[in-house]
């Protein structure tokens, strides 16, 4: 009782400071974490994807991130794709992707449409059917190795039903 | 006296039928709260067992197949993976690390699986840990086998002793590989996966025991001997592994990678991110699971009815107790409080018992389900999820308890004095 009315007053003190502390979390889309004239050629091509034959085509891959959005707090919709548990089933880290599962005509996402989410507390299981917005912080982490320089995670403050 | 202690005294007074309404409503609530439990607790259990892997890779199969195979040694794989293609993938830039399993052979009813040093330093299990040695060391020598805990355990096992692994996955062995006895290197600390229950070999001593056996059956003289193996070590490897694991440089290069592994043209392959194919598995069990709670449920619900039913009929030969009752000043409400009261005592009472008794029978449960699916299930506390349920089958017991209540405060007006039993 007394933690409720302790967790009460400080939600009532706090109220009216919290919207000058924290701006509101940007809402980003998907095509924005791809450099301009990269998304440009993206899109060109694959509005072309032939979906009758047996080839693929081949996977566009891109490891190119926007730097401006180091560190910007945003929100953003997308599907959880688990990764990391803590041991008890609950969810710790994970991917959020554009879109869900298994339209194998066409390539996966690129690695800059994809976002490494990190919960700083572990959430119970998520449904992968079920989209997602998830807000925090972008960051962009470098990586060193032969494939990819850089990619996109988040700090993720919360993970909310679509 | 209280109301309280008329209510324990009158419930001791007809202690058979109240027991007996307990054990129904204790039943019941068991049935729920192990239903709801082991749900959870096997959910977990999966979960703990895969942890930091990427990608696992099999022979083109069913990814729910595939993940059951590999990891927790439920079913058998249709078909294997080449050694050349294990050696492309591992070489493959985007792989950090990958460990091969090579499966088919058991011991006492334990898996047997071949692999190699790998597993030791990369598998993850729970929260990122890695295996560690209860006691001794990694197979060095071509005829060393590591064992889970739970073999070591179970088959009273310890470093040193001699090792004869048998031909198939069947639990009892009619063809073992008894001329190539192996010696237990170490002992693996327990982990609550399905490793508990598995011996490790190196790839070239799965090799190694399978000489001699190409024709499907030991052609006795064929076999290679222990010496000659050890000297051709370094050249012998299995033509094929089952399953691998593959642990990425850049995770996100995930789904790129598990694109090409499904496109491979030179052998047909799957690959799957093992948290979407549990999460594909509970799918599937889901229906089931839906099921099994509403079953649940439904004999909660018959529980209580029990209860009213109890209630109700002895509400009949209770008029002289409620009479007497009255006769000494008892009010209406008082009489109506005390069968409310009555309702409560029984249900919170079978609720106990039933979350006890589920505890019991999860205790008794857990090492089945070690043994036969090398699942840790601890017998746990409810969720807080699941106390709110229990809480509200207390509230609908004490509901229910109104309606004799509302009978007697009625009736006690109208027949309370009355002598026409």
């Amino acid at each position: 009782m007394s933690k409720l009315s302790v967790a009460i007053l400080a939600l009532v003190l706090l109220l009216p400071v919290v919207p000058l502390l924290a701006e509101e979390p940007r809402e980003l889309e998907w095509l924005e974490l791809m450099p301009a004239e990269e998304a440009e050629t993206w899109l060109a091509e694959s509005s072309g994807v032939d979906h009758s034959g047996f080839e693929a085509p081949e996977p566009f891959q891109s490891y190119t991130t926007v730097g401006e959005l180091d560190g910007e707090n945003v929100r953003i919709p997308g599907f959880v794709v688990p990764v990391e548990t803590d041991g008890n089933g609950k969810l710790k880290e994970f991917f959020l992707v554009p879109y869900f599962g298994a339209c194998i005509h066409v390539p996966p996402p690129p690695a800059n449409q994809i976002i490494y989410g990190r919960l700083e507390e572990p959430i119970p299981m998520v449904n992968i059917w079920d989209a997602f917005w998830m807000e925090g912080t972008l960051n962009i982490e470098d990586i060193s190795n032969d494939t990819a320089d850089a990619a996109y995670t988040m700090d993720v403050d919360r993970l909310v039903l679509y | 006296m209280n109301l309280f202690g008329l209510a324990f005294r009158s419930l001791l007074n007809r202690r058979f039928a109240v027991v007996l309404t307990v054990l129904t409503i204790a039943l019941s609530i068991a049935l729920l709260v192990l239903v709801e439990q082991m749900r959870s607790e096997v959910h977990d259990g999966f979960y703990r067992s895969v942890s930091g892997t990427d990608l696992i890779v099999g022979a083109r199969t069913a990814p729910i197949q595939l993940l059951l195979y590999s990891v927790f040694g439920i079913g058998d794989a249709t078909n294997n993976v080449s050694w050349e293609t294990y050696q492309e993938l591992a070489n493959t830039s985007d792989v950090a690390w990958a460990i091969p399993m090579a499966l088919g052979d058991m011991h006492r009813g334990y898996r047997v699986m071949g692999t190699d040093h790998d597993l030791f330093e990369h598998y993850r299990y729970g929260n990122r840990q890695a295996l560690e040695f209860a006691a001794g060391r990694a197979f060095d020598d071509l005829f060393e086998v590591v064992v889970g805990h739970q073999v070591a355990r179970q088959l009273d096992y310890t470093i040193g002793e001699p090792v004869v692994l048998s031909h198939g996955t069947g639990r009892t062995a009619l063809q073992q590989h008894e001329e190539h006895p192996f010696t237990i290197s170490g002992i693996l600390a327990p982990t609550g996966t399905p490793v508990d229950q598995t011996l490790y070999v190196s790839l070239a001593a799965h090799r190694a025991i399978h000489i001699g056996w190409e024709r499907g059956t030991r052609m006795p003289g064929a076999e290679i001997d222990a010496d000659a193996a050890r000297e051709r070590a370094d050249a012998l490897r299995p033509d094929s592994v089952t399953a691998i694991l593959l642990g990425l440089n850049t995770r996100a290069a995930v789904f790129g990678l598990q694109r090409r592994i499904n496109d491979y043209r030179a052998e047909a392959l799957t690959a799957i991110m093992p948290g979407i194919t549990l999460q594909e598995l509970w799918r599937i069990t889901g229906l089931a699971e839906q099921i099994l709670r509403v079953v649940a449920g439904l004999v909660v619900l018959a529980g209580l009815l029990g209860m009213l039913t109890v209630l109700l009929t002895t509400l009949n030969e209770r008029r002289r107790e409620m009479a007497i009752l009255r006769a000494n000043g008892a009010r209406p409400w008082q009489i109506a409080g005390l069968l409310v009261f009555e309702a409560g005592l029984i249900a919170a009472c079978g609720i106990i018992c039933g979350v006890l008794l589920a505890l019991l029978a999860q205790a008794l449960a857990a090492p089945w389900l070690l043994t036969t699916f090398g699942l840790h299930v601890a017998a746990s506390w409810p969720a807080a999820g699941l106390w709110l349920v229990l809480a509200g089958i207390l509230l609908a017991g004490l509901v229910i308890g109104l309606v004799p209540a509302l009978m007697a405060y009625r009736r006690t007006l109208a027949d309370g004095m009355q002598v026409k039993m």
